[in-house]
């Protein structure tokens, strides 16, 4: 048993040491956001970075200040959160088609999802933003939205997912005279919690965290997302790091909400659906 | 309340698996039929085609007067229990009893009064608030049973509702079922793999075999008048030893048949009611019981015939003794006609008592010719 | 079961958004490629064949954020995906507190990678007072010389890459911990019968039971290496001197500093082309296993 008790300490031990570097980056912002502008660059490379001396919140007022940061966290959410909401409906009905109904064309059709799924966003980013300015879609929310609720990794993550749910469930729910769309939604949806919790939050990081795009299809800062928010604010003169280290606490809070709500049902939505392979 | 008939049903699957061929059945309604096979002989396939989960390649499903062919389940007016429940895990008992009784559209009080009748009638009162995680096996099959009765339907379709419960509560459950039938006089079609849940439940039993019924009549008659030697080897535990032998003219007008260099002379009224001259000179096959044998010293054996014991089963009140002799027996699950090769299983004789019998000793056992069965060269049952 | 048209209906939606939205700006690429589009541009739009293709052989820039690409890959994909099986290895044991660990170490996943860009460039801030140097120095007992991390030419590119495998390895460690808990017990416990130490417990049953994960997390990060851009954009914009250049930072440079469409379609083709050959590697290594069990 002693050996056993050498082994946990020891593997403590190596955890804590990792945790402090993975985690060293997200303090020195946190903290860096409650200090003097100046005393951040100051202190970076001392252990002063770890500790305020006095703490303010005269960073995030700045914030306010200086850029319309309301604008561009609404900006963000409500194209986030579009993107979220309609992707989960029009992907876990897709899923399920391809899962669990018989139709004609079925396994044709899903051997080009899965072919889509591979493509990436930047592989088709030029041509996608020619095809948006002839339909004179740039500089608007919707271009922002539309094209990324329907999402190939998406479906096949619900795919995958009604696949392992037992089918005597809509069976007996037919059985029981219920119709494809009520099975639909008061059978398997309530019983795919992880499959919805793990879309909801990869689709969440993508899209909160999407730059490319949003570059290259805006301009101006009125429907521009976060992202391109700290990218210009990081550009804009006079550099305070204060300022940004807040920006980016401010940026990183909502996501770190979702994913601690939905935590528990996404790892075990890792685990049900084809993402470990 | 409804009758039930399958004619001619035949079922391919997409695959090729043909799953029913020419099933024909006809159910009374109120009665309690049992379809029994071995896996993979699509009993719980016709099952599913009655309930409406699978639609038959050919033929006609009637219930009732009404031919349900293109009927959705619920048109039907089926219930059915599956082998896993398939309780709806999200919802709670009472929750999973309401559903059916929602899809039908009825009153709240209805709903309220049916789901607390039936909890009553399968003692689940204390447990309706609990979700199908939070109960044991028996209870789920309870809560499973309940979502079926609670429907009030023609017909009741279980499919293996038993498998999943330990020894002693399935026996217990099976009572249940039983009492339960009786009681509601409801049609039910019940598929088990298990032929002593078979025997004990139905009022008559059909039993499949490659997508085909072999043969449907009530548990006695299966058992000691197969219909065919597949029905012969699977009812029974352990089945009926068949094996291929002679008929033969032997002095006295009577009949004889060859267990291997020995000749064995039947009674004369086993042979008149048998009516087997048109068969003496011709192979066939016969079948003995392993109850059929005795031990040799007894006033019941009518002739004797020396074994080579390969091993034996103590089972306390009686024991179970497997031997080669001058014949062999046949698998009867794989019948592939005269002359078949393949496998040899040993021949086995169930005893009472208790002896002190070694491997391959060599002693005589006793036989009660009156039990023994004859099937022709294809396999089918001689009968008057 | 149930078909027809509820099925169609089931999947019109997400099968009109991938039609309007990848299939067919992936088919405009494949075309695009081939022609001379540039917005703005007082040319006829003409079919110009594989002059596209063939400029981009010769195109420096291109070449070097190829080789970029694949030197990130080389070096991302070992490093992060052994970090990610590590530190999964070690929050697999059943001991107190790796939830807490578990959400820890994903916590940077949840970043964007604009966000965490900027952070790092601080981190690798130039001089003493950069947390990078500082902490160099206190490693090397005051033998480390301050050094402007992402302007020198050697150090930007593996600049990125820490900051790339700190944000990334998360994700990869939480897909590897479901693959290592699906592994049954069983397994271990015959091998453990079988007189098996732990380490050739690990050798023979943790790692070929892993390997469908681990192919997939190695697919997955090399197709991330070759889609690299938000870091580059952020901390660097390719330099010094091409350093760190990437393929989709061309493709993007090409298409918008410079409006040529069709240079960005090419390299943009190339890309998918390198996409799918990673895929159809990984489609290969994994059929082969199938072969074997």
């Amino acid at each position: 048993m002693k050996r056993r008790s050498l082994i946990n300490a020891l593997i403590y031990a190596s955890l804590i040491l990792l945790a402090f570097c993975f985690i060293a980056p997200i303090v020195f912002m946190l903290v860096g956001s409650l200090k003097p502008d100046a005393r951040v660059l100051v202190e970076a490379g001392s252990l002063s970075a770890f500790l305020p001396e006095q703490v303010s919140l005269q960073n995030y007022s700045d914030v306010f200040a200086r850029v319309s940061f309301s604008r561009y966290l609404f900006n963000s959410l409500l194209i986030t959160g579009s993107i979220v909401v309609a992707g989960l409906v029009v992907n876990s009905l897709a899923g399920y088609a391809f899962a669990r109904m018989q139709w004609r064309g079925r396994d044709w059709v899903f051997a080009m999802v899965m072919m889509i799924m591979i493509v990436p966003l930047e592989a088709i980013a030029v041509p996608l933003f020619y095809e948006v300015t002839l339909l004179g879609w740039r500089d608007t929310y919707i271009v922002q939205i539309i094209p990324f609720i329907a999402n190939a990794f998406s479906i096949y993550l619900f795919y995958t997912f009604f696949l392992g749910l037992p089918r005597e469930l809509e069976e007996a729910a037919c059985i029981d005279g219920a119709g494809v769309l009520r099975t639909f939604i008061t059978i398997i949806v309530p019983n795919a919690k992880p499959a919805f919790a793990t879309v909801t939050i990869l689709t969440f990081l993508t899209q909160w965290g999407a730059f490319l795009w949003p570059l290259m299809v805006t301009s101006g800062e009125a429907v521009r997302p976060l992202p391109l928010g700290i990218a210009t604010f990081y550009s804009l003169p006079p550099l305070q790091w204060g300022d940004i280290f807040a920006f980016g606490v401010m940026m990183v809070a909502p996501i770190l909400v979702v994913f601690l709500l939905f935590q528990r049902w996404f790892v075990r939505g890792v685990a049900a659906t084809g993402i470990k392979g | 309340m409804a009758q039930v008939s399958f004619k001619n049903v035949s079922k391919i699957f997409e695959d090729g698996t043909l799953a029913a061929s020419g099933f024909n059945l006809e159910i009374d309604d109120g009665e309690f039929v049992v379809l029994v096979g071995p896996s993979g002989c699509g009993k719980s396939t016709l099952l599913r085609i009655l309930a409406g989960l699978e639609t038959a390649t050919k033929g006609e499903v009637h219930i009732g007067d009404e031919l349900v062919n293109e009927q959705t389940p619920q048109q039907r007016n089926v219930a059915m229990v599956f082998q896993n429940y398939a309780l709806y895990p999200h919802m709670t008992a009472r929750r999973n009893l309401e559903f059916p009784l929602k899809m039908m559209k009825l009153s709240k009080v209805d709903i309220k009064s049916r789901v607390e009748a039936t909890a009553q009638l399968l003692g689940l009162d204390e447990l309706l608030e609990r979700k199908p995680k939070q109960l044991s096996g028996g209870q789920r099959q309870r809560v499973a049973m309940g979502r079926a009765i609670v429907r009030e339907p023609s017909v009741f379709l279980m499919d293996e509702p038993l498998s999943n419960l330990d020894a002693k509560l399935r026996v217990q459950i099976r009572t249940e079922i039983a009492a339960l039938q009786r009681r509601m006089k409801t049609t039910m079609l019940y598929v088990t793999h298990d032929q002593v849940e078979a025997m004990t439940l139905g009022d008559r039993v059909a039993v499949i075999n490659q997508g085909q019924l072999q043969q449907m009549a009530d548990p006695q008659v299966l058992y000691e008048r197969p219909a065919n030697i597949f029905v012969a080897g699977f009812i029974g535990n352990p089945g009926m030893n068949v094996f291929e032998t002679e008929l033969l003219a032997v002095e006295d007008q009577r009949l004889a048949i060859k267990w291997g260099e020995q000749l064995i002379p039947l009674a004369k009224d086993d042979a008149a009611s048998l009516a087997l001259e048109e068969y003496v000179g011709k192979p066939l096959f016969a079948g003995l019981r392993p109850d059929a044998f005795c031990c040799a010293d007894t006033s019941m054996a009518q002739t004797q015939v020396a074994v080579e014991v390969e091993s034996v089963e103590a089972l306390g009140h009686e024991y179970l003794l497997y031997f080669r002799s001058g014949v062999t027996a046949l698998d009867t699950d794989n019948f592939a006609g005269l002359g078949d090769k393949a496998t040899r299983p040993l021949m086995v004789a169930r005893l009472p008592g208790s002896v002190d019998i070694k491997t391959n000793e060599k002693i005589m056992l006793g036989l009660m010719l009156s039990q023994i069965c004859f099937f022709s060269a294809d396999g089918v049952a001689l009968r008057v | 079961m149930r078909g027809g048209l509820p099925a169609w209906l089931f999947a019109a939606p997400s099968l009109v958004g991938l039609l309007l939205f990848v299939a067919l700006p992936f088919v405009l690429a494949i075309v695009l490629a081939f022609t001379n589009l540039r917005l703005g541009s007082p040319l006829p739009l003409e079919y110009v064949g594989l002059e596209q293709f063939r400029r981009l052989y010769n195109d420096d820039a291109f070449f070097h954020a190829l080789l970029n690409n694949a030197t990130f890959a080389l070096v991302v994909v070992p490093l992060q995906t052994g970090l990610a099986l590590l530190l999964a290895l070690l929050l697999n044991h059943r001991l107190k507190g790796m939830a807490w660990f578990r959400t820890l170490f994903f916590m940077p996943v949840v970043f964007p990678l604009s966000l965490v860009a900027v952070v790092w460039v601080l981190i690798f801030a130039p001089g003493a007072n950069g947390m990078m140097n500082g902490m160099l120095e206190v490693v090397s007992l005051g033998t480390w010389t301050p050094r402007d991390f992402l302007h020198d030419p050697l150090l930007a590119l593996p600049a990125i890459m820490l900051t790339s495998v700190w944000q990334g390895m998360g994700f990869q460690m939480v897909i590897i911990l479901a693959g290592l808990q699906a592994i049954p017990q069983e397994l271990y416990e015959a091998a453990a019968i079988d007189g098996a130490s732990r380490w050739r417990q690990f050798w023979n049953v943790t790692l070929p039971q892993l390997r469908n994960t681990l192919i997939f997390v190695v697919l997955v990060t090399t197709i991330l290496a070759f889609r690299l851009f938000d870091q580059v954009q952020i901390m660097t914009q390719g330099g010094p001197h091409n350093a760190t250049t990437t393929a989709m930072y061309e493709a993007v440079q090409a298409a918008f500093a410079r409006q040529q469409v069709a240079k960005g379609s090419a390299i943009t083709v190339v890309l998918f082309v390198i996409v799918l050959l990673i895929t159809w590697l990984q489609r290969r290594l994994l059929r082969q296993e199938r072969e074997v069990e």
